[in-house]
């Protein structure tokens, strides 16, 4: 009897000391971080796929440092808003894979706020291994826009150096995909660099020959009119020619009409004018005018990934990471370059780049400086590249990356990161920006054509929303304010008893 | 299963031996509860309301800055603008506040205001053909009731593949249907079906299709209520001559007017809270034209996506409000048409 | 045929009345599995063949293979095993702690008692948003973020004030003479809860469990908040993950459904009438 109560008070201890234990040892770590000894962490996100590669490499990594155990962290979903919460309950990886968009923002400075930048210096902490990160040294293995993104220039006069805070990893700029079976259904056939102009009737006059290293806009929209087709006369296109997802994957286009966000050198921002409204005219005729692009309706599945691959779109933009499921369905696709402005000859898309970076509260730099050297070597890169879902950021891979898939022209997203890809209007505002950008262009689609704003409107929508016009680079006031006023007559209800202008 | 209100006996004093009249011991075991209660319900209500009145990222302590009432007015007055803009008159504010809170509220209104009554309904039609004496009705109730249990995830995956525009067997349908009256004129050519969840115009309607087939808990409830209405009242109802509909109208509505009002304040309650749907089908970005941008899921999207939690927090006593006010109206009334047994014959 | 004023349903109908009623009831019932059905003929199909216009309905020949590639290509065991850890330490809590709280309520005295049921049934009306924010601030603060503790831990602080009712109105029921009996034998409170009361309430407590156990399984937003590492996610969580950036494998995540309904479907039909007994609890007299 007695053995059974004390048998039971022991229980009941150990009951209490585990629940105890359960519960305090994470809010323990969290304020003594010595208390626990924990593996070196790196987190990404990606496609299930992409998972292998990651593994893949971090085998390499544990063959190459057995002594480095390190823990996968792999957020599928909002990625962006995990790692910023992480960060700031100071609980975050070691190694962090991220964008570009976001990476002006993250490494801030405001001394003034007490704002300090939550990655790691890693050109210091390079030094302190002895080893040197300046930009010379990076731009000789990285390309150029990728070393740009993730690192800045500090300091004045004699003192001012370049401190890169990401090591690029992969990246890649967007092209056109287009569906080889609904070209031919269609009767046109490309040929890169051969042509006379970039689009052409065929030698016997029942096709068209496109010619994307020299084709305009005009002719792009042409190829996408003469794409979509209603094959079985039930009055409904069957096919489309381009698929238009978000606002950023119209940024070739934006480009092409001769339009801009920000200048180049973003110092100013440029989302205005009639360049921009063409270029959002554009946006909302491709939809409903021309109906060259399927409305969300007919689309259905959120991903165009899908809609090309059951050939209902013969085009999307993409980069080089929709390839991979396109590969593991077996389509039969290649990418196509960006159309040129017809007056002067220019083209343009983004290019976007990824990086790993150390938290700045990381309490184990050494290491996770190790890995991602590791991460950013040759044989990382080939990992990288038999994926085939971005460009590897090494330079001496770029053949390696062409190879992999000889059935498509992998080679011109290359040529393209070399000549007319351009960074994107990123600022450290890029969020809220995106935001309205997107908002806006999202407008001009509406289904109902009464909701549905003008780019004139378009634009002014843009610029109502205050705490964006604060921290944007600088606007022509002037002009924004008409905008804004075109806007506001439309809110109040004056534009709605007017039939729609488009 | 209702239990003696009386004292079963005045028997021999109770031993209360150990027990103070403070009750220590009725203390001890509510404690999960109250310690549960202030620490997870009542301070967080009280911060929550408090930080409803600031700006913060959800980032350092340091970073909170009191604001006032600037998020209440901002929200009202998008509102207000929301209204105006939608009754046509003129709005001149030069900044018209947040108008997404309009338009978040009125996808809300909508969803519910069409499908509580619309569930509530089909349940109480279900429930009346359940009731009755079928061999085999058992299994008829369980397949009705079981979208109810296994809603989740799953299923909202499924119903989204049911209504997929292009493929989905919905769309299938009215297309194959479509194709003969398209031959006799009677539509015409190129008519296509709508595209529901993807559309503005039937996205909700599509939601609410969705919420109609999870009726099974209210459809229960009124089973209950209906098989406890006494035989005699429609046996009374008939001898004066009255039809079924009318027995229905007269008998069965008011006996089970409680059953009515239950389940009319949970599903207010519940449908306001629509959020799994909305941030699945539209990967929380609200959906065509803001379309399916729900108050929750709005609610959601600044507190976790652009971490102002402030405002996220005053969002969430507004939608305290609301639901209070509904509720408040609905019970208020209730003593209009709710009959209690032992009130009236 | 007179019935007598207890529940009885009305009174028969004759044959065709009764083939009628049959047939709508099949009919509707149809309507109502079509979606579940519908999803099978999809986790069927070799993925080109689900984008196909017009859809097969009767699959000819079946890939039952996808199963077994939804199953493998994510970690959906994983999931499962993620779900049961969750959903056991939840209801474990809310069982515990309601049936110990309700007791409290219901048999013990204490002074401000019907204060504080006041106070129970009110946060019973409060919209869970209101707390969302504090409540991921605190945990927040604690370091809890990313673990599973958000997720059970509030569940054993009272387990909701539902289901502390349940037990109220139930053990209020329970008749005094056993707990006399017991008394005079001078047990304890506790022994008395844990000895007559407790084993006298089985019906709740399976009621009890079963709704807290489908409750916990279909849950989304916690986890969705709180759970940012793949390799902790339940299912409701997993199964977003057939959808990826840039394809869709509409067939594989069907099969996947399927297979995460599974377990709800057979705890529905083995445990039915426990649920229906906990709604009808709840609702006829409001």
């Amino acid at each position: 009897m007695r053995l059974g109560r004390i048998a039971f008070a022991a229980l009941l201890v150990c009951a209490v000391a585990g629940a105890g234990y359960w519960l305090l040892a994470d809010t323990i770590v969290k304020y003594v971080p010595s208390a626990g000894q924990r593996p070196l962490r790196v987190s990404f996100w990606g496609p299930f796929e992409e998972f292998r590669m990651w593994k893949q490499m971090l085998a390499n990594f544990r063959r190459d440092h057995p002594e480095l155990p390190v823990k996968m962290e792999y957020f599928p979903s909002r990625y962006d808003q995990k790692i910023g919460q992480l960060l700031v309950a100071d609980d975050a990886p070691d190694v962090i894979l991220y964008q570009d968009e976001p990476f002006p923002n993250i490494i801030e400075r405001d001394v003034s706020r007490g704002i300090e930048p939550k990655f790691a210096n890693l050109t210091a902490i390079a030094a302190a291994h002895g080893e040197t990160l300046d930009r010379q040294t990076l731009l000789e293995t990285f390309w150029t826009t990728s070393v740009d993104y993730f690192g800045r220039w500090e300091g004045r006069g004699a003192a001012r150096s370049w401190q890169q805070y990401g090591m690029p990893i992969w990246g890649g700029c967007n092209l056109f995909y287009y569906n080889k079976e609904c070209f031919r259904l269609c009767g046109i056939r490309v040929a890169t660099g051969k042509g006379r102009t970039g689009l052409a009737r065929s030698a016997d006059g029942a096709g068209w020959v496109v010619d994307d290293e020299k084709w305009t806009l005009d002719e792009f929209v042409e190829v996408c009119k003469l794409l979509t087709a209603d094959r079985d006369g039930d009055g409904r296109s069957d096919q489309f020619g381009l698929s238009l997802g978000s606002a950023v994957y119209w940024l070739p286009i934006h480009y092409a009409c001769g339009a801009d966000i920000l200048n180049e050198a973003k110092t100013h921002t440029t989302f205005m004018g009639p360049a921009v409204e063409k270029s959002l005219a554009l946006w909302q005729d491709m939809m409903y005018r021309y109906h060259a692009t399927p409305r969300a309706a007919e689309l259905g599945q959120m991903n165009e990934g899908v809609g090309f691959f059951t050939g209902r779109v013969a085009m999307f933009c993409s980069g080089p990471w929709g390839m991979p499921f396109l590969n593991e369905v077996g389509m039969e696709y290649d990418v196509l370059h960006v159309p040129r402005n017809a007056a002067t000859g220019r083209r343009a898309t983004r290019i976007t780049w990824d990086c790993v970076a150390i938290a700045a509260g990381s309490h184990r730099k050494r290491d996770a400086w190790t890995l991602i050297r590791h991460l950013t070597n040759l044989e990382s890169m080939k990992v990288i590249a038999d994926v085939q879902r971005s460009i590897p950021a090494r330079k001496e891979a770029k053949d390696y990356f062409m190879q992999v898939n000889p059935k498509v022209s992998v080679r011109k997203f290359v040529e393209t990161a070399g000549s007319y890809a351009r960074i994107q209007p990123v600022t450290k505002h890029w969020a809220i920006m995106a935001r309205a950008w997107g908002n806006a262009m999202g407008e001009l689609r509406r289904d109902d054509p009464a909701g549905r704003l003008t780019p004139k409107e378009a634009i002014g929508y843009f610029y109502m929303e205050r705490k964006l016009t604060k921290v944007l680079p600088p606007i022509d006031e002037r002009q924004a304010e008409r905008y804004r006023e075109i806007y506001r007559k439309r809110l109040g209800g004056a534009a709605q008893k007017e039939a729609p202008k488009r | 299963m209702s239990g003696s209100r009386q004292p079963s006996s005045p028997g021999p004093a109770r031993p209360r031996s150990g027990r103070t009249r403070w009750g220590a011991v009725g203390y001890l075991f509510a404690s999960p509860w109250l310690v549960g209660f202030l620490a997870l319900t009542l301070l967080p209500m009280i911060a929550s309301m408090l930080l409803s009145f600031c700006q913060w990222k959800g980032l350092d302590l340091s970073e909170i800055e009191w604001v006032g009432a600037e998020h209440y007015a901002e929200a009202a007055r998008g509102i207000s603008n929301g209204l105006r803009t939608d009754f046509g008159a003129e709005v001149t504010d030069k900044d018209p506040g947040d108008l997404d809170v309009y338009i978040a509220l009125k996808n809300t209104v909508y969803y519910t205001f069409l499908a509580v009554p619309l569930g509530l309904t089909v349940s109480l039609l279900l429930a009346v053909l359940l009731n009755q004496k079928l061999k085999g009705i058992s299994i008829f109730r369980t397949i009705f009731y079981m979208p109810h249990v296994i809603g989740g995830v799953a299923t909202i995956m499924m119903w989204m593949w049911v209504f997929n525009p292009d493929f989905g067997l919905l769309n299938s349908a009215l297309r194959a249907i479509a194709q003969p009256l398209i031959g006799m004129g009677l539509l015409e050519h190129g008519w296509e079906p709508p595209g529901w969840l993807y559309s503005e115009q039937w996205s909700k309607p599509a939601l609410i299709v969705m919420s109609v087939w999870g009726a099974g808990g209210a459809m229960l409830i009124f089973l209950a209520a209906l098989q406890n209405v006494p035989e005699q009242l429609y046996e009374a109802a008939r001898i004066d001559g009255a039809g079924r509909v009318a027995q229905f109208w007269h008998v069965t509505v008011p006996q089970i007017s409680p059953a009515i009002f239950f389940n009319l304040v949970m599903g207010i309650i519940g449908t306001f809270q629509v959020f799994n749907q909305a941030y699945i089908i539209t990967g929380g970005s609200g959906g065509q034209g803001k379309s399916l941008l729900f108050y929750v899921l709005y609610l959601y999207n600044k507190a976790f996506t652009d971490f102002e939690m402030g405002y996220a927090s005053a969002l969430a006593w507004i939608l305290f409000a609301i639901i209070l006010a509904f509720t408040l109206l609905v019970v208020k009334s209730s003593s209009a048409w709710v009959y209690y047994e032992g009130e009236r014959s | 045929m007179t019935d007598s004023a207890a529940q009885r349903p009305r009174k028969k109908r004759g044959l065709p009345g009764k083939a009628v009623s049959y047939s709508i009831l099949a009919a509707l019932s149809l309507s109502f599995l079509f979606p579940i059905l519908w999803s099978m003929t999809a986790s069927v199909k070799p993925l080109k063949k689900v984008y196909e216009f017009p859809p097969e309905l009767w699959v000819s020949d079946p890939q039952w293979s996808n199963y077994g590639e939804a199953l493998s290509k994510l970690p959906f065991f994983a999931f499962l095993a993620n779900t049961l850890v969750l959903v056991v330490g939840a209801t474990a809590g809310q069982v515990l702690s309601s049936s110990l709280v309700g007791y409290s309520f219901a048999r013990l005295p204490f002074r401000g008692k019907t204060f504080w049921f006041m106070v129970l049934l009110a946060t019973m009306m409060l919209p869970g948003q209101i707390l969302l924010i504090p409540h991921f601030l605190t945990y927040k603060y604690l370091g809890w973020v990313n673990t599973y503790k958000p997720l059970i831990v509030p569940h054993w602080l009272g387990g909701g004030a539902f289901f502390i009712f349940l037990f109220r109105q139930f053990f209020k029921g329970i008749p005094r003479e056993l707990e006399e009996a017991a008394r005079i034998d001078g047990a304890t409170e506790f022994q008395l809860y844990w000895r007559i009361f407790l084993p006298n309430a089985k019906p709740v407590i399976a009621t009890v469990t079963v709704m807290s156990f489908i409750a916990h399984w279909k849950e989304f937003m916690g986890p969705l908040i709180y759970l940012s590492d793949f390799e902790k996610y339940p299912i409701s969580l997993g199964l977003h993950m057939y959808n990826s950036l840039e394809g869709s494998w509409v067939n594989l995540l069907m099969a996947a459904s399927i297979v995460a309904l599974g377990p709800l479907v057979i705890i529905f039909f083995f445990a039915q009438r426990y649920f229906v007994k906990g709604m009808l609890l709840t609702g006829t007299k409001g």
